[in-house]
């Protein structure tokens, strides 16, 4: 039975960090990253390996951003959750996250929410997006 | 299909995966389970979400909960989120693998 996505998957395992991301037959790219403190490779490098993997393929990259009850590190909502939480509007304050940054520069410049948000503006719990090129 | 594995997913591990869920694990003693085989003293996310991924032919966003369970004890929930999409993919995983294009590191 062959697999039904393409998948990336790079991991140090001395340092427990690493990428795996996957991309659907629609193009669509899934990804989560655990870089940051104690790693030796940024997260814009890890990402940028991933989708020069996926090539011209990739056509959106989808971005599900929970927050956590243990109140773990998640860089994309927590920096939506500091700006709604100055009075930026979410549509607004996603094209902050690193995530979006981080597609934009590699020309995928469409974005858009999906589904209803779970939260306030600066405690979101839940926003889902989908960056199109 | 192609893929990315650096390091290469271990078969001997995904095999046992397939075994333990076949038998009716939960998902916390396949996550130890991949762990303590990559001699992880802790749950680390990245491995556990490509070895439920691959062993049981999951698509990525399925099993992003996951992410958020590690690290709690909500045992119940993700058992209900998981589980069924293992059982529900069992076709696919209790049969042979046929070769992929693989792109190993």
């Amino acid at each position: 039975m062959a697999i039904e996505s393409n998948e990336f998957y790079w991991y140090l395992d001395q340092e427990k960090k690493g990428i795996v991301g996957s991309m659907n037959d629609q193009g669509i790219v899934t990804f989560v990253i655990e870089a940051g403190v104690g790693s030796s490779i940024r997260g814009t490098t890890y990402f940028k390996a991933m989708m020069g993997f996926f090539g011209n393929d990739a056509k959106a990259i989808h971005g599900f951003w929970l927050r956590s009850a243990e109140g773990k590190v998640s860089t994309n909502i927590d920096k939506v959750n500091e700006l709604t939480a100055l009075g930026v509007a979410l549509e607004n304050a996603v094209l902050q996250a690193w995530t979006v940054t981080r597609a934009m520069k590699l020309g995928f410049s469409k974005v858009r929410l999906l589904g209803v948000p779970k939260g306030s503006p600066g405690a979101y719990t839940k926003v889902e997006v989908l960056i199109e090129k | 299909m192609i893929r990315f594995e650096n390091p290469p997913l271990r078969e001997d591990i995904i095999r046992d995966l397939r075994t333990l869920a076949a038998r009716g694990a939960r998902v916390r003693e396949i996550a130890d389970t991949i762990n303590a085989r990559l001699d992880n003293a802790q749950l680390s996310i990245i491995p556990t979400l490509a070895y439920f991924a691959r062993a049981f032919f999951l698509p990525l966003p399925k099993i992003l909960p996951l992410r958020e369970w590690i690290g709690t004890d909500n045992d119940e929930e993700i058992d209900a989120l998981i589980l069924p999409a293992i059982q529900e993919a069992r076709e696919k995983w209790s049969q042979p693998e046929e070769q992929s294009v693989g792109v190993n590191e």
